[in-house]
Order: structure tokens, then C-alpha cells, then sequence
């Protein structure tokens, strides 16, 4: 982690597979989970977050680190330079290249959006998978899924038959 | 951890907990891309099954007999029995008329039928003249309760015709279809009708 300005409050949050990971208490609280065991004074030092690995609790940080609100003196000098709308479009920039990655890692990262009630992260993890259901065949929505068919051959052709309309 | 990241690659979509699809879901107005959804594999269909969803965005009857998907934009082509003309539609079912005497609702999802006994013979028996010229132009369906999910299956028929007067029919499925058509007072003249509370109202023009 870089070194910090002086008098930034910071907090311990650590994976279930023993890493530590450093942050400012404000990106911490970007989610609503940790904010709330920090408001109800529940969070000590560091922080225990089961069911996220490092890799992926990692990669929730960086989302938080880019998304923490940047007014104040949080080191993000830019805010006062670039107007909202373009800070706006180019978090969304980031964000797409963000959620490039594999199937595996986005699914655990709605996941843990899920438990770190991460709003921002949340709507960027499903919407992906929105987009990948309107915009894809069957088959296709599998196979980018990873989602095994569990249908039998002649369970999904009677399915189809009748359904004919949602497979055009 | 390697053992472990290794696993997760392995990890297949199908474990998605239900409240994690339900949110996937309720962002999807469209119909054919939510049942595509449930029919990616079992552990999806069934979980999407508990989850409350917003109504889709509705479809539009298209003068030839198709349907446009709104927001997609698709022509969603339906298959209707043959010989059935759609007249008309409520909730998730279209209005069918056969060789002007059968009348039904069908639900094009499930294929199941409800038939409207009589309706249309009823309807042309409580015109002035049998032999009227007049002929049906508009159908407005109204129920007391939403069909797929009510076991009372009371459609009430409101019937306007090409000499602008309408006929309220009432039909009960299977048993009996009744109208009313104020013959004593054609000043009356019924323009719409709708449930509220249970309870029928009528819109009467008085001239």
C-alpha cells in the first residue's frame, strides 16, 4: 500500500487466507457493511472478511479506492481541476476496464459486492451479467456462464417447442 | 490460495444465490430475456421462481398479428391456433375470436385456453335486429382479479359496434355468458366499464 498523508485514519481488513490489506477508513467504508461495523463501534483494528480471498478482496479495494468520493483532501488533486461530468466518464471508462475480467473472478465479485453491500460495485457486476443474458442466444449466455445445461435433450426441445417466441 | 483460486475458475454461475439472480432479474423489463434466464438450468428456473419481479415491459399487437417487444424492439412472432383472429388481450392473455362463434382467451406462454361460452351468439341475440348490420369493432376485457392468479375466472365483455353502441357480456366460464344491453333505453349508452373493489362500473353516456 503507498504510505498515507498524516492523520488519515486507517483500517486493517483481513482475508480469510491470512492477507492484510491496508486501507483508509473512508475507502473501507465505501461499503455499507463495513461502514456499519465501524459506525456501531463493532470493527476493532483490523477487520475479519470471511468468504472473500485475497485476490478478489484485493481487486474490491481498488474498485473502492477509485470510487471513494474524492472532495476533501484525499489525495485526489484532480477533483478540483476537472469538471464532474468528466470525472463521471472517466470512472466509467474505468469500470469497463475493471470488469474485464474472467467469469470465475465476476462471479466472486457480485458476490462479495453482495456481502460488502458495495452499491456501485454491485450494479457494475450485474449489469454485466444483464448485458450478457439480452444480448445472447442460449447457448451462448452458457457457455460465457460457465453454467452447465442440466436439461435433458428432450426436456429443453419440448421447452423450446412451446416457447418457440423467446428463442427467435 | 492457488489451490483455492483454481477452484473458483470451476465455480459455475448455477450457484448464483437466489437473491443475487432476483437482482439480474428485476433488471430485466423484457420478457423473452427473462424466461431465456430460467431456462439456463434448473437451480436458475426454480430460484427465479421465488423472486417477486416488476411486471414486464408489455407487448404490442401489431396489425398482422405479431408483437412488438418493448424495450428490444424484436417482432415477436406468436403462433395463433388456426382460424383464430386476436381481438384483443388481458394480462397474459390474448382474446381470440373463431369463425365468429368460438370465443376464448389464451394464454400464448402456457397454451392454456379459457373459454368464453356463447359469447358472441349472446352478443349478436341482444342486438336490436339479428340480422344487424352492425358488427363488433372494439372489445374491452375487464376482470375482477388477475386470471393467472385467481381461480374465479368472471371476465366481464365490454362489445361496441360499428353503430357506436355497446353490449356489456358477463361470463362466468364454463357455465354461462350474459349480457345486458339497455334495449328499453337506448339513451343509455354504455362507453366503458371497468372492476373496482370487486365490484363492476359502467361508464353510460346520457344523451
Amino acid at each position: 500500500m503507498a504510505t498515507r498523508e498524516a492523520g488519515k485514519k486507517m483500517i486493517m481488513l483481513k482475508s480469510p487466507d491470512g492477507m492484510e490489506f491496508e486501507v483508509e477508513e473512508a475507502v473501507a467504508m465505501e461499503s455499507q457493511t463495513i461502514r456499519k461495523m465501524i459506525e456501531d463501534d463493532c470493527a476493532d483494528t483490523a477487520i475479519l472478511i470471511p468468504n472473500i480471498n485475497s485476490k478478489i478482496l484485493s481487486r474490491v479495494i481498488e474498485y473502492c479506492n477509485k470510487h471513494v468520493p474524492t472532495t476533501g483532501a484525499t489525495g485526489a488533486a484532480a477533483s478540483d481541476t476537472v469538471a464532474p461530468a468528466a470525472l463521471a466518464e472517466d470512472l466509467k471508462i474505468w469500470d469497463a476496464e475493471f470488469i474485464k475480467v474472467n467469469r470465475a473472478t465476476r462471479f466472486d465479485l457480485i458476490q462479495a459486492a453482495s456481502y460488502l453491500n458495495i452499491k456501485g460495485l454491485l450494479d457494475l457486476t450485474s449489469q454485466t451479467t444483464i448485458d450478457t443474458i439480452s444480448d445472447n442466444s442460449l447457448e451462448e449466455i452458457r457457455s460465457f456462464l460457465s453454467t452447465k445445461n442440466d436439461y435433458l435433450p428432450e426436456e429443453e426441445q419440448t421447452i423450446r417447442r412451446e416457447n418457440q417466441w423467446a428463442f427467435q | 490460495m492457488t489451490c483455492m483460486m483454481e477452484a473458483a475458475e470451476f465455480r459455475p454461475w448455477s450457484d448464483l444465490p437466489p437473491e443475487l439472480l432476483g437482482l439480474v432479474l428485476k433488471c430485466l423489463p423484457s420478457l423473452a430475456d427473462r424466461f431465456r434466464l430460467r431456462v439456463v438450468c434448473h437451480p436458475w428456473r426454480s430460484n427465479s421462481m421465488l423472486q417477486p419481479l416488476p411486471l414486464p415491459f408489455p407487448w404490442l399487437t401489431l396489425p398482422d398479428g405479431t408483437f412488438l417487444s418493448i424495450p428490444s424492439g424484436e417482432i415477436q412472432p406468436i403462433c395463433l391456433p388456426e382460424g383464430a383472429c386476436c381481438q384483443g388481450s388481458i394480462g397474459n392473455c390474448l382474446f381470440l375470436t373463431h369463425n365468429d362463434d368460438v370465443c376464448y382467451l389464451m394464454n400464448p406462454f402456457s397454451n392454456t385456453r379459457l373459454e368464453l361460452p356463447k359469447l358472441a351468439k349472446v352478443w349478436k341475440h341482444e342486438m336490436f335486429d339479428p340480422d344487424s348490420r352492425f358488427s363488433p369493432i372494439f372489445y374491452k376485457l375487464v376482470v375482477p382479479f388477475p386470471l393467472d392468479s385467481s381461480p374465479c375466472s368472471l371476465v366481464a365483455a365490454l362489445i361496441m359496434d360499428d353503430g357506436n353502441c355497446g353490449t356489456l357480456c358477463i361470463s362466468n366460464p364454463p357455465i354461462v355468458t350474459e349480457s345486458f344491453r339497455d334495449d328499453e333505453h337506448p339513451v343509455l349508452e354504455l362507453q366503458d366499464v371497468a372492476f373496482f373493489d370487486g365490484k363492476l362500473y359502467a361508464l353510460v353516456f346520457h344523451s
